[in-house]
């Protein structure tokens, strides 16, 4: 596990706070090289596989209807947000869970402030 | 089959002929006014009044009242003018019936408001900068009317074109927007800049289905919206209420302000939850 990307990911949790949930860095392959979460029962293992596979669904989708390659995915509940944003080449993607009440512009500033941040902290 | 328009209205000759899939042309007459209407395969194809052809045609057929029409038999239409479908077509008919008669009201007649575009083009309302095609379920529309005649079923796709209108009015990019159901049936439709509504929605209820699963598994509650952001565009798929329906808009992501879209779309959801989009023989 990076040092440096789990630092990254300490940070983003304070600065959202109570709102934050998890934060994963997920391969494409499924499976998470860094991870910060908030809530013991969040099971990261389970949430990066599912949303790796929805990342790549969602890349056929988008591609079908010829809208170019996919940046993020925001699915919202009644209980949480996840973010799926996509790192650099689309090698990895940022996974970032929030609560439902997280202020939707406060946290896509903060993954706008730390996407190269990650992105260049992903051992290459 | 011959008689008066008093008795049997335009658009109830056209619903009984389209409904009995013939093929058939008929002569109609209100003074000195002629027209010619051609039925294929339970559709309008061809109309014919003085110098228009096509919608137009029968737009204007709709506000006759009084004259007779007369059938010629088994005849093929000599061209195929008309592609929407009838039920469609009256309901836009009726809806432009519907205004204009509002409109006569203040004064003008309802000759003048219903082609008010060729007798004084200075006096058109001004045109919404995107002005956005609506197209509701067959299926729907013939349940609307079935249910409370063709006033409210024109009241509805009102309503329906008013929301999607006030999307690409309010969004920005509008590339277009889809009511739909977890089948990928489309319940209401505008045009989609890139594909056909139906390509979009099947593609976006395969995916939704998919999310859906997702969600329920990992015990992440109700699923309320997602948010698909590429290279181009914004997908903005909301569920209505906590029904099987959402709604689809999507949006060229470089011209589109996001916090809009998801305003707009949210209200929009609202209005479409509380309408009957269920498609007839798909009501339990």
């Amino acid at each position: 596990m990076s040092g440096s990307l789990q630092s990254l990911l300490s940070d983003i949790r304070a600065d959202l706070g109570a709102d934050f949930v998890a934060a994963d860095i997920v391969g494409m392959d499924g499976m998470s090289i860094a991870s910060q979460k908030a809530r013991s029962e969040f099971n990261s293992e389970m949430v990066a596989a599912h949303f790796t596979m929805l990342m790549k669904l969602a890349g056929k989708v988008s591609e079908k209807m010829d809208l170019g390659a996919v940046r993020e995915n925001q699915i919202s509940t009644d209980s949480v947000m996840v973010f799926a944003r996509v790192l650099g080449s689309g090698s990895f993607f940022w996974l970032l869970a929030t609560t439902h009440n997280a202020t939707l512009g406060m946290v896509r500033a903060v993954m706008g402030e730390y996407e190269t941040r990650l992105q260049g902290a992903i051992p290459s | 089959m011959q008689g008066r328009l008093e008795d049997m209205a335009v658009a109830d000759l056209i619903q009984h002929n389209c409904q009995d899939r013939k093929v058939a042309k008929f002569e109609l007459k209100s003074g000195a006014r002629k027209a010619e209407l051609f039925f294929k395969n339970g559709n309008v194809v061809h109309a014919v009044l003085d110098d228009r052809e096509g919608e137009e045609a029968v737009y204007d057929l709709l506000t006759w009242e009084e004259g007779s029409f007369d059938s010629k038999g088994e005849i093929e239409s000599p061209q195929v003018s008309i592609t929407r479908e009838w039920s469609s077509l009256l309901l836009e008919g009726m809806r432009r019936l519907d205004e204009a008669q509002q409109k006569a009201a203040s004064g003008k007649s309802l000759e003048q408001e219903l082609f008010s575009a060729v007798l004084a083009p200075t006096e058109v309302k001004q045109a919404p900068a995107i002005p956005v095609s609506v197209t509701v379920n067959a299926e729907i529309s013939r349940s609307w009317a079935a249910g409370g005649g063709y006033a409210a079923a024109v009241k509805a796709g009102d309503a329906c074109q008013s929301r999607m209108q006030e999307i690409a009015d309010e969004v920005g990019g509008f590339i277009g927007a889809a009511v739909a159901n977890e089948n990928g049936d489309v319940l209401v439709h505008t045009e989609f800049a890139q594909s056909a509504p139906a390509v979009f929605v099947a593609h976006v209820s395969q995916f939704i289905k998919t999310v859906g699963n997702v969600v329920s598994k990992l015990g992440a509650g109700l699923l309320e919206d997602n948010l698909l952001t590429t290279e181009t565009a914004f997908l903005l798929i909301r569920f209505l209420d906590s029904s099987s329906k959402y709604l689809l808009v999507v949006v060229d992501n470089s011209l589109a302000n996001l916090g809009s879209l998801r305003h707009v779309s949210r209200v929009a959801a609202d209005h479409f939850a509380a309408m009957d989009l269920e498609i007839p023989e798909k009501r339990s």
